[in-house]
């Protein structure tokens, strides 16, 4: 079981790598006129190194087996613990993918778009209607405030400014944004 | 031992259950808090049911050649997961709202900014019209005339996401 575990993660690092390899390298990819396009874009080329990269995958597995992994914990009696350890890591995986789920359910935007569009009336919206139903000060006021809540902002006088942990994750989301080539997004 | 992959689940699942019932019955304030909370509660539940649970749970039903394959299954699932979860990752920082008023106040000169300053830097109004625009490529919205209308898909969408808020208590003006 262990050398699946390791042949999964070890797999999974190289194919990350090769994705930050391959977007430093290229000096910039094709302008799509809509993020969902980008970012479909993205997806296909994350999911094209996942699956090129399967067969050492199944490589890495048997080396790791034949190295008798499975063996070695079983013979060092730390089985157990490996198991448990594993077990937790595998709720939370399960924790973490029903998160999206609730993003989507909770605070995607454009999830409320269309539930405004079909509490209205005539089941149609214009731009400008939309702006007006979808507040943007209070939508403004919401991410803020969930900010604040985070520790990732404080507020002095009138002023917002960066905590430490935000100023880290910026510097990260700054970074990550410049190497995928995303462009300001948002 | 194939407890290692029950124990989660049936974890997962009393926390599903956990959630829906707190969220239904309560009006919470900090719910993403609220959820971690639940999670963390659940992964003591997870080590006190590893030890309570007989090693040999559920293996009457699998022989033993199955082993390996559930196993192969396992890590197949452990490698797809982290597919999606870097995908999800690079998608947040692309998309997510808080993540771009962070750099905006970050790469400012003085790294603070007013509510007006962010306004200024980054217009909601234009991220609107973006989403907009990515719904009908999408074929969840289709714009008639000036106005825009839910396709059967949008429609779908949101009524499942409408009745989940509404049943969840989560807030309508997100």
């Amino acid at each position: 079981m262990i050398s699946g575990v390791l042949s999964a993660i070890v797999t999974s690092f190289i194919c990350i790598l090769l994705h930050f390899i391959i977007c430093l390298f290229t000096p910039s990819f094709p302008k799509f006129d809509s993020d969902v396009k980008k970012l479909i874009f993205q997806g296909k080329m994350v999911l094209s190194i996942w699956l090129i990269m399967l067969p050492l995958f199944f490589l890495l597995n048997n080396i790791f087996a034949n190295k008798g992994i499975d063996e070695i914990i079983k013979k060092n009696k730390i089985e157990e613990i490996t198991f448990l350890l594993y077990s937790i890591v595998l709720f939370l995986c399960f924790f973490f993918l029903y998160l999206t789920v609730y993003y989507i359910i909770d605070r995607s935007v454009s999830s409320r778009i269309m539930i405004e569009i079909e509490k209205s009336p005539s089941k149609r919206l214009t731009f400008e209607e939309l702006i007006k139903i979808y507040d943007v000060d209070t939508k403004y006021q919401n991410e803020i405030k969930g900010m604040e809540e985070g520790s990732f902002i404080k507020k002095e006088g009138d002023k917002y400014k960066c905590t430490v942990k935000g100023l880290i994750v910026g510097r990260i989301a700054f970074f990550l944004k410049s190497i995928w080539k995303l462009g300001e997004g948002g | 031992m194939i407890k290692f992959f029950c124990v989660p689940i049936i974890c997962f699942l009393i926390f599903l259950s956990l959630h829906i019932f707190t969220f239904h019955s309560i009006k919470i304030k900090r719910r993403f808090r609220t959820m971690v909370y639940l999670a963390l509660i659940m992964v003591v539940v997870d080590i006190f049911l590893f030890f309570l649970l007989p090693d040999n749970l559920g293996e009457e039903f699998v022989k033993e050649d199955l082993l390996k394959y559930i196993y192969l299954g396992n890590a197949l699932f452990l490698y797809l997961y982290i597919f999606y979860f870097y995908f999800h990752f690079i998608i947040v920082i692309d998309r997510s709202i808080s993540v771009r008023i962070l750099l905006e106040i970050s790469s400012s000169p003085q790294r603070s900014l007013t509510l007006d300053e962010i306004k200024k830097r980054y217009d909601l109004k234009d991220k609107f019209k973006r989403e907009l625009k990515d719904l009908v490529f999408l074929g969840r919205v289709e714009k008639k005339g000036e106005a825009f209308a839910n396709t059967f898909k949008g429609r779908m969408h949101a009524y499942i996401v409408w009745g989940v808020r509404k049943y969840l208590n989560l807030a309508t003006n997100r």
